[in-house]
């Protein structure tokens, strides 16, 4: 399985202190359906995987606006793992587009995946950032593969947003990742 | 034998009598055995001469200061050298030839150069059909090419000790403290909107979606440092009637974000400073690619109308384009049709100054503004002063209201203190906080407390009676363990 999609029924290490953020969300999903059924709440549902755009906080966790960050400041770009994960990245215009079109036209208590399912690996990722913001920089992977490892993967399916909701991706990463560090850029001390 | 110190005899202009005299050879000799050298002498005072001393020899010794002419030039035969011995050092030499170099230019530049040099004595008559008319002011004599050329045989082809001279002079010509020079008059351009893009402005500086206005019939150069620093060029003509700018005369441009102005350079262009009056905040900054002729400003005239010379305004305080607009036309595109539900309601926001929620806001009140929806955002926001500062454009919008309260914590009476009725009633929920702005495997940061605030906050936006909630849950619902999904 390459893509996860909304019917996917495994779940978090629900006894690992690292699943918290993912716990958090699963009580907050019953939570969402227990208040449909008694108190007939209509809940819309979307579970969304990774973005990139302009207000990406680029200091933070995120490998892409980290990236990004590295690449503008022309030193090197870093790559924390072995770049061998896989991720997807949706335009935050996109991003809007999805939420606003799952909020007002979405089924309730029916969850939807966010998400772009043009998957490529950390380290290609790394590669197209430094093609794209500033070819002058080199890239540094931090850690060797594990042979005979199974690389991870944070990549949905979106069938069920594609097909009920005709949404898509529309913004390619390229452009994505430029309007990003445009963005960036422009941005100003108290601006 | 070239850098030869010789005597020889050198004829007198009668051709008839000789005397025995200095000469420095310069050339040859050639198959013929024939030299070509330059004339010796004693006398100072000489034009085109380079001074000879002894410490300017390779080999011999001179017995008193001699000067090398290098407008005096004579061929002999080698045989006609009555005595050799003395050498010249390949420096001076260089000297020598440098300045042979440098005479030559000029004599080529004032016969190659006439069309550059309009005015000029020995300009060229204008024939229609057959004079070539520069397409903008190449203006330039053979001073410049000299100095061209003495620069190039130094070969100190970036900033040196006479760029930085020239940058003393021409400050001084324009009475300012400092000048800088650059490659080109595109690069001065992109310098000069930069260095209006400087915090030490201020309030006057410009930022990414401010307008600037320039002239229809610039350089691309000229627009392209507007773009790259994220503004909006605006691109404007003058009236042939009266050369006025019309944004000058259009109300909807000074209403559409206005922050910079190109002046169309005519002396009766509006004077901004005039609108500075009107308008406050309003700064003026000049900047220009071409110079005023020198004997212009001599005689006391005016700057000329130079079509090069482009003049900067710099105003605030006024609505500014989002520098998003492209982004939220393609939102609206892609989401044509979908709005008339939200029509006239109230929609209540957590998390809305994040990543996620800058965008929701932004789009909302795209939309709103584009189809006149009417709805209402309130953001819920523990700092709301912090997010006035950070977007100070969206927390303008009259479509936005924002209250105090974290999300873990507040109640609907809380939220329903500060908003007025109707807006209370809310019509539709989204739910887009998060705690996960660190390192979600932070020791530091209580799992507990991401988890309980998670699922709190979403109990605490589910209560009370909206229709709709839009609960953005993620992945990690189900797993990003990949042992667990295959």
């Amino acid at each position: 399985m390459t893509h996860i999609s909304e019917e996917y029924l495994g779940g978090p290490n629900c006894s690992d202190p690292g699943s918290a953020y993912g716990e958090g969300k699963r009580a907050a999903e019953v939570l969402c359906a227990c208040f449909q059924k008694q108190h007939g709440l209509e809940t819309m549902i979307a579970r969304c995987f990774a973005f990139v755009g302009p207000f990406l906080p680029l200091e933070v966790h995120f490998a892409i606006g980290n990236f990004i960050r590295d690449a503008l400041r022309g030193g090197l770009i870093r790559v924390g793992g072995d770049g061998t994960p896989f991720r997807s990245y949706l335009y935050a215009a996109d991003l809007a587009i999805w939420l606003w079109t799952i909020l007002i036209k979405g089924t309730p208590a029916r969850a939807y995946n966010v998400g772009s399912t043009h998957d490529l690996t950390i380290a290609e990722l790394a590669e197209t950032v430094r093609e794209v913001v500033n070819p002058n920089v080199a890239i540094e992977i931090a850690k060797k593969p594990v042979a005979g490892s199974l690389p991870s993967r944070y990549v949905p399916a979106t069938t069920r947003a594609r097909t009920e909701l005709e949404l898509h991706d529309r913004v390619e990463l390229k452009m994505a990742i430029q309007r990003t560090a445009e963005s960036a850029l422009n941005a100003r001390p108290n601006a | 034998m070239v850098g030869e110190l010789v005597y020889l005899r050198w004829s007198h202009s009668d051709a008839t009598t000789s005397t025995a005299r200095p000469g420095l050879v310069i050339a040859g000799p050639d198959g013929q055995g024939d030299l070509v050298l330059l004339k010796v002498t004693g006398r100072r005072g000489y034009a085109n001469a380079v001074s000879l001393e002894t410490c300017d020899l390779a080999r011999g010794e001179m017995h008193k200061p001699s000067f090398i002419r290098t407008d005096r030039f004579t061929t002999l035969h080698v045989s006609q050298v009555e005595e050799r011995g003395k050498g010249v050092a390949g420096k001076k030499m260089a000297e020598v030839f440098k300045l042979l170099a440098c005479r030559n230019s000029v004599a080529f530049s004032g016969l190659a150069h006439r069309a550059n040099r309009p005015g000029a004595e020995n300009a060229l008559p204008f024939e229609p059909g057959e004079t070539v008319v520069p397409y903008a002011g190449r203006v330039f004599t053979e001073d410049e090419v000299e100095a061209a050329v003495s620069s190039t045989l130094d070969f100190w082809l970036t900033l040196g000790p006479e760029g930085e001279e020239f940058e003393r002079e021409l400050a001084k010509v324009l009475g300012v403290k400092r000048s800088l020079l650059v490659n080109s008059g595109s690069s001065a351009n992109l310098v000069a909107l930069s260095a209006l893009t400087s915090h030490k402005l201020g309030e006057k500086r410009i930022r990414p979606g401010d307008e600037v206005i320039t002239c229809a019939a610039g350089f691309p150069t000229t627009v392209a440092p507007i773009l790259r620093n994220g503004a909006v060029p605006r691109a404007v003509s003058r009236r042939t009637s009266n050369r006025q700018p019309d944004a000058f005369r259009r109300k909807s441009a000074s209403s559409a974000g206005l922050r910079a102005v190109a002046r169309g350079t005519s002396r009766r262009a509006p004077d901004p400073r005039r609108h500075a009056r009107r308008r406050p905040h309003y700064e003026r900054i000049d900047f220009c690619r071409g110079l005023p002729r020198p004997h212009a400003r001599d005689a006391g005239l005016r700057r000329r109308d130079d079509p090069r010379v482009l003049q900067k305004s710099v105003s605030s305080g006024l609505p500014r384009v989002n520098p998003l607009a492209q982004d939220l036309e393609h939102v609206l595109v892609h989401t044509q049709g979908l709005w008339e539900p939200i029509r006239g309601k109230s929609i209540f926001v957590t998390g809305g100054t994040g990543f996620f929620g800058r965008w929701i806001l932004e789009s909302f009140v795209r939309a709103n503004t584009a189809l006149d929806l009417g709805a209402h955002l309130v953001v819920l926001s523990r700092n709301p002063d912090f997010f006035r500062q950070k977007a100070p454009q969206l927390s303008g919008a009259d479509a936005l209201t924002f209250v105090k309260g974290d999300v873990c914590s507040f109640t609907a009476s809380d939220v329903r203190a500060q908003l007025p009725g109707p807006l209370a009633n809310f019509g539709f929920v989204i739910h887009a906080e998060t705690e996960s702005g660190s390192n979600l495997g932070d020791v530091n940061r209580s799992p507990c407390s991401i988890r309980s605030c998670r699922a709190r906050g979403a109990r605490s936006s589910l209560r009370g009676k909206p229709v709709q909630v839009a609960f953005c849950s993620s992945a990690p619902a189900q797993s990003t363990d990949a042992s667990l999904v295959r």
